[in-house]
């Protein structure tokens, strides 16, 4: 037996009143989702799920796998976007070499959790359906124009990413539905930066910034996902509307990064205080914006 | 509110029907003449704690129309509290009432490590929801 195996076995073997299901495909997945509904919880990389079941803060019936069922895993290019597997780990996605030439707003983020030991284990969908209002990648799908696919027993369905964080570590999510793979569409130029005290701390403050330029130097397109920003991962839509149409220099991007500091509502916390989420909103939308122009100007997107 | 000082005040001071609005509250049982028992379930995320309440009535101005509620609240099954002072003042105004609250509420245990900010936010919005039910049960 594998390593991989006795580890699933742990489960099973070590917690009473838990079960451990480990579905080869899909089809089992989602009919195991269907048949526990509320009481079951989906595993991808734990990095997340097992620090609440050890701390007792959640005590579900059953654990419901990923790792057995195949086609959730990888990074494909389609339809000149990239569709990224659910269970896609943050040190795969941190280390892809398309990721990081025409994405690196996602690489970025990815790169900017926790630890190597945490990445290597942690998924791109666990993190999305954990919904940590602090957690990294949902700022930056929300810049770079991602969306979800979701699929149950009747079948698959998209949705924006912005509109998959509905409240605090709230996804929408029926419980019978599973986040099987994010698509990305056509990549413009980008950035992640994440403010924190020590390396693998939340963010206090995380921005993406997405830009794609006209011919004539304006920007044409702007997307910008805030992290710590609000009970959930943030669109700052009032920041992006400053910009868009116009030609990028500190007299626009200024204005937009007191647009996002004055649409985003932070949560008061032992991390940090609401006001000083809010100045660095400010700083970092700065910042995220400029070196996204800076990457789309150099078509650092090819 | 929209309702005159007296009826506000006999409504609040009828713990059972007041409890009917505070979101999550059920099984209210009357212990004494002062305190009571109660459940109170509230979910954040994928945290779900259901407090055993205490709820005792430590100081009642009848003629003034104020009065202090102590609040001890466990959950046994994450482990943590809530312990909550809460003071209410009642003032009339020319047929309308407005209700003065002050709460001083400390997050006690595993809870509280969860997110005391998110917390907060939800004990505020879970203050509204009792506001909003409480005009809709007496300006009528």
């Amino acid at each position: 037996m594998s390593a991989m195996h006795a580890r699933d076995d742990v489960f099973a073997a070590g917690e009473p009143g838990l079960a451990y299901h480990a579905p080869r495909d899909l089809e089992e997945a989602l009919a195991l989702l269907a048949r526990y509904g509320e009481e079951a919880k989906v595993l991808a990389g734990g990095q997340s799920l097992l620090v609440f079941l050890s701390q007792g803060l959640i005590a579900p019936a059953a654990l419901i796998g990923l790792r057995r069922v195949p086609g959730l895993d990888g990074i494909e290019e389609r339809d000149g976007g990239l569709t990224i597997g659910a269970m896609t780990t943050q040190h795969a996605l941190e280390s892809d070499p398309t990721l990081r030439t025409r994405y690196p707003a996602l690489a970025e983020a990815a790169q900017a959790i926790a630890t190597p030991q945490v990445r290597q284990r942690g998924t791109l969908g666990g993190n999305l359906c954990h919904a940590n209002p602090t957690g990294d990648p949902p700022a930056a799908l929300i810049a770079l124009g991602a969306s979800i696919e979701i699929v149950n027993g009747d079948g698959a369905r998209r949705v924006p990413v912005q509109e998959f964080f509905r409240d605090y570590m709230e996804p929408a999510l029926q419980p019978d539905e599973l986040l099987t793979a994010v698509h990305l569409p056509p990549p413009v130029g980008s950035a992640y930066l994440k403010h924190r005290i020590r390396g693998v701390d939340n963010a206090i403050v995380g921005v993406a910034a997405a830009i794609a330029l006209a011919p004539d130097g304006t920007c044409s397109e702007a997307r910008i996902g805030l992290s710590g920003a609000a009970t959930t991962p943030l669109r700052a839509v009032a920041a992006e509307a400053v910009i868009r149409g116009k030609p990028l220099s500190d007299d626009t991007i200024q204005p937009a990064a007191e647009a996002a500091a004055q649409e985003c509502d932070p949560l008061d916390d032992t991390e940090a205080s609401a006001d000083y989420r809010r100045e660095m909103v400010a700083v970092f939308v700065r910042r995220a914006l400029a070196r996204a122009a800076e990457r789309a100007r150099q078509g650092d997107t090819e | 509110m929209a309702a005159p000082v007296d009826r506000v005040w006999t409504f609040l001071m009828d713990v059972p029907e007041m409890a009917g609005c505070i979101p999550g509250a059920s099984d209210v049982r009357q212990l004494d003449a002062t305190t009571y028992e109660a459940e109170v379930k509230a979910k954040i995320g994928p945290v779900s704690a259901a407090f055993g309440c205490t709820i005792a009535i430590v100081a009642l101005d009848e003629a003034a129309r104020a009065g202090v509620v102590e609040v001890r609240g466990k959950d046994a099954k994450i482990g943590g509290g809530v312990n909550a002072r809460m003071s209410m003042e009642l003032r009339e105004d020319g047929g309308t009432t407005t209700v003065h609250v002050g709460s001083d509420i400390d997050v006690l245990g595993k809870i509280g490590q969860y997110g005391h900010g998110m917390i907060a936010k939800r004990a505020e919005a879970m203050l509204d929801d009792f506001a909003a039910c409480v005009r809709a049960r007496l300006e009528s």
